[in-house]
């Protein structure tokens, strides 16, 4: 039996003699789909697209000893970008936020606009692997095998770890949206109550 | 409450800004007209070298340390090394102590240590070749060939380093030998001032009232010592001095 062509298997040599044409090439297929998965790690928009340049950047320059087809370069791209973004993680745990009165200009605001934040603070609360592995099935929408080779793991660990990841995640968002309904009615009444 | 998690989720999905993309892209191929860089393969290659190295070199120091430390006896800086390597061979042979303690004894007095040193080192091998007497019969007797060898050394001591016996110290009005030359068991009691003076006029002169020969070893000297004064000595040092003393053999204590 052969596996289905990868739509990177065709670029893979280019990348190691480091044509441009297929770094372009390679760029078009990929960059949403790690830009989606490091927006989904960091929950910022412009370190997403930082991370994902970083990645192509490294790539470039390991590019002479690049190995394997296309599946393996997917995967090597997204280790890369989870590289980056675990930096990026410790980095922040390094120097919180600090507070200031300061309001950032309104395009910038729109830049980091958080379309959900109930599933932002739930994704907060899983692990970094547990939030990886979300991100790269249902979001990025890679197969289980490409999952499983961009974490370094084997298949049946990557769908029992969803698996796990789902069922904690749909917990989490149940607790958060209770505990804003709660929140909302309490400033409701107290509105209320005021008048 | 059911969440359809995947909606949810896709909602992270982004696309990159067209201008933002362009950027990536001028970034990129400027990194690609770059000349080609160290392959990252080849710099993790460079590292390994040093890697092994350092551990070969780790590998044979401690090595080294080991078996220079072989040859330490206590009070030596590279014994505690001696010690921690014993522990680990203590593991395959138990019989690794005792062996240790005589080779030291034997070096000891091999090189002329001082008697107080070589009794304590006498005391330390004793005990190790108690704890494994039943299994290894040849450290028994290597311990009694060197037990012999003390005796034999102190015997062939210069005279100047033994307790004169022709020629008494004036100090103290006795003939008690030196007593940092003998060991603290053989030592005379601090018994009164009586007994000394009488175990210094048995001793006196060589052919004296218990009829020792004048180049009695001090360990010897010391036996007579406690035999006149009636307390026990060890059997070994009884044996070692078989020459030299009279028998007293019912004297003898039961330790070894």
């Amino acid at each position: 039996m052969t596996r289905a062509r990868d739509a990177l298997d065709e670029h893979v040599d280019g990348v190691r003699t480091r044509s441009e044409e297929a770094f372009s090439a390679v760029y078009a297929l990929m960059a949403k789909g790690l830009a989606s998965y490091a927006n989904g790690m960091l929950r910022d928009r412009l370190a997403a697209e930082d991370s994902v340049q970083q990645a192509f950047l490294e790539l470039a320059r390991a590019a002479p000893n690049l190995r394997g087809d296309g599946r393996s370069l997917r995967a090597w791209l997204y280790r890369s970008v989870r590289y980056s973004c675990l930096d990026e993680i410790r980095r922040r745990e390094r120097r919180p936020e600090v507070v200031t009165d300061q309001v950032p200009d309104a395009g910038y605001r729109d830049e980091i606009h958080l379309p959900d934040p109930a599933l932002q603070v739930a994704l907060l609360a899983l692990s970094e692997r547990q939030r990886s592995l979300l991100v790269l099935r249902h979001v990025v929408g890679l197969s289980g095998a490409q999952v499983a080779k961009a974490m370094e793991t084997n298949r049946t660990a990557v769908y029992a770890a969803t698996a796990r990841a789902e069922r904690r995640l749909r917990q989490l968002l149940e607790g958060v949206e209770s505990e804003h309904v709660a929140a909302s009615v309490s400033v409701e009444r107290e509105v209320l109550d005021e008048r | 409450m059911s969440v359809d998690i995947r909606d949810r989720l896709a909602d992270l999905e982004i696309e990159i800004a067209p201008d933002t993309a362009q950027r990536h892209r001028a970034a990129i191929e400027a990194e690609l007209k770059s000349p080609s860089p160290i392959p990252v393969r080849r710099m993790r290659r460079r590292r390994r070298p040093t890697v092994i190295l350092a551990i070969v070199a780790l590998v044979v120091l401690t090595a080294a340390g080991a078996l220079a430390a072989e040859t330490a006896v206590q009070g030596e800086p590279l014994y505690p090394v001696k010690q921690v390597t014993e522990w680990a061979r203590t593991w395959i042979d138990a019989t690794v102590p005792a062996d240790h303690r005589i080779e030291e004894l034997d070096r000891m007095i091999d090189r002329r240590a001082n008697q107080e040193e070589i009794t304590d080192q006498l005391q330390r091998a004793e005990d190790a070749v108690a704890d494994v007497a039943d299994r290894d019969a040849v450290l028994v007797d290597r311990l009694d060939r060197a037990r012999d060898r003390i005796v034999d050394v102190e015997a062939d001591a210069p005279n100047s380093d033994q307790p004169v016996v022709d020629d008494p110290p004036q100090s103290d009005g006795t003939d008690r030998p030196p007593e940092s030359t003998l060991p603290p068991t053989e030592r005379p009691g601090d018994g009164d001032e009586s007994e000394q003076d009488g175990q210094g006029d048995a001793l006196e002169g060589g052919e004296g009232d218990l009829g020792l020969p004048a180049a009695l070893p001090p360990l010897c000297r010391g036996a007579a010592a406690s035999i006149e004064r009636g307390e026990t000595i060890p059997r070994w040092v009884l044996r070692a001095c078989r020459d030299y003393l009279p028998q007293h053999g019912d004297r003898a204590s039961d330790s070894p």
